[in-house]
C-alpha cells in the first residue's frame, strides 16, 4: 500500500495519540518526545485496542552494588502504554510487551517530510 | 429557442466559469498541495490504495508537572530551591534560624494534618538530596524537642501500627 499521509506534524502535539483505519488496520499513532511511532491497535492478548489506555512510566527496581532493592521506582527515560481491557503492557519505542519481549505489536514505519506524517503500510 | 436549446444553455456554465476554468487548466496543480500528492500517488500507481480515516484523537494526558500550582505552593518551591542553594553554597548560616525554626515546625505540622487525613506520600520526592546522616540528625533533633526518647517512638509505632 505504502506511504499513507497521516497529517501535518504541526497538528500533532506531544503526548497525542491518533488512532486511524487505514483498509483493514487499525493503528495507533503515538507522538512521544518529539519522536512518533505507530502500532497496531489490536492488542496480542485478546484484541482489546492496545494503543487506547495509560501511558505510563516503566516499573523498575533499582539495587545497592550488594544487590539489596532499594525498592520500585517509576523510569525516568523508559515509558508503556497499557492496553486498556487487562493491562499489556508495550513499551514505546519497541511495541513489545514490558515482561516477554518475544510478544510484540505490530510496529509500522512513520515517515516525516517536512511538515507531512506518512506511516507505511 | 426550442426546448432543447433551452436545456443545453440551462446546464452550460457561463463565460466567468469557462474562463475560470481554462486559466485552472492553464495553470495546473500547485505543488505541496494536497492536490499534487494525490496526482504523485497516481503516477506511482497508488490510485486505488486505501484512504486514512481518522477514528479517535486522544490528547496528551496531564502530567503533574504540568498542573498549574497554587501560589502558595509556587512561593514553597522557590523557598525550597533557595534553602538547597544556601547549603550547596555552604553558606547554611546565611538562614535566620527563626526562619528555620518556623518553616521546620509549619513542615512538620502540615505533614502529620495530611496524613491525619489519609493524604499518605512520600515525604522526599524521588530528586531529593537529603542523605541518611540529615535524616537521622533531623529525626534525632526533632525527638528531643518534643522530649520523647526513641523507645517512647518505637512504642507508638507498634500501637498504633504504622
Ligand atoms: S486484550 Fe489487551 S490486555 Fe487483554
Amino acid at each position: 500500500m505504502g506511504e499513507q499521509y497521516v497529517c501535518k506534524s504541526f497538528e500533532f502535539k506531544d503526548g497525542e495519540r491518533r488512532i486511524i483505519r487505514i483498509g483493514d488496520d487499525e493503528i495507533g499513532v503515538f507522538r512521544h518526545e518529539g519522536e512518533f511511532f505507530a502500532y497496531s491497535n489490536y492488542c496480542v492478548h485478546q484484541g482489546g485496542p492496545a494503543c487506547e489506555g495509560l501511558i505510563i512510566a516503566r516499573v523498575e527496581e533499582r539495587l545497592r552494588p550488594d544487590k539489596t532493592s532499594m525498592g520500585l521506582f517509576f523510569s525516568e527515560k523508559d515509558m508503556s502504554f497499557a492496553c486498556p481491557w487487562h493491562g499489556y503492557e508495550y513499551d514505546m519505542r519497541t511495541g513489545q510487551h514490558i515482561a516477554d519481549r518475544r510478544v510484540r505489536l505490530r510496529k509500522y514505519q512513520v515517515l516525516q517530510k517536512g511538515e507531512d506524517i506518512y506511516v507505511v503500510v | 429557442m426550442s426546448s432543447s436549446e433551452r436545456m443545453v444553455s440551462a446546464c452550460e456554465p457561463d463565460a466567468a466559469e469557462k474562463v475560470a476554468f481554462v486559466k485552472a487548466v492553464f495553470k495546473g496543480i500547485e505543488s505541496g498541495t494536497e492536490a499534487a500528492r494525490i496526482v504523485e500517488r497516481k503516477k506511482q500507481g497508488e490510485a486505488a490504495a486505501p484512504q486514512v480515516e481518522l477514528l479517535r484523537r486522544i490528547p496528551a494526558q496531564p502530567s503533574p508537572e504540568s498542573q498549574p500550582l497554587h501560589q502558595l505552593s509556587a512561593s514553597m518551591l522557590a523557598v525550597a530551591a533557595e534553602i538547597e542553594a544556601a547549603v550547596s553554597d555552604d553558606d547554611p548560616g546565611r538562614i535566620d534560624v527563626r526562619a528555620q525554626q518556623a518553616l521546620m515546625s509549619a513542615l512538620c505540622r502540615l505533614y502529620a494534618a495530611n496524613d491525619e487525613r489519609g493524604n499518605h506520600f512520600d515525604v522526599l520526592s524521588e530528586q531529593t538530596t537529603v542523605t541518611a546522616t540529615d535524616a537521622m540528625v533531623l529525626c534525632g533533633a526533632l525527638l528531643k524537642a518534643v522530649d520523647l526518647q526513641v523507645f517512647e517512638l518505637a512504642l507508638w509505632q507498634s500501637w498504633s501500627s504504622r
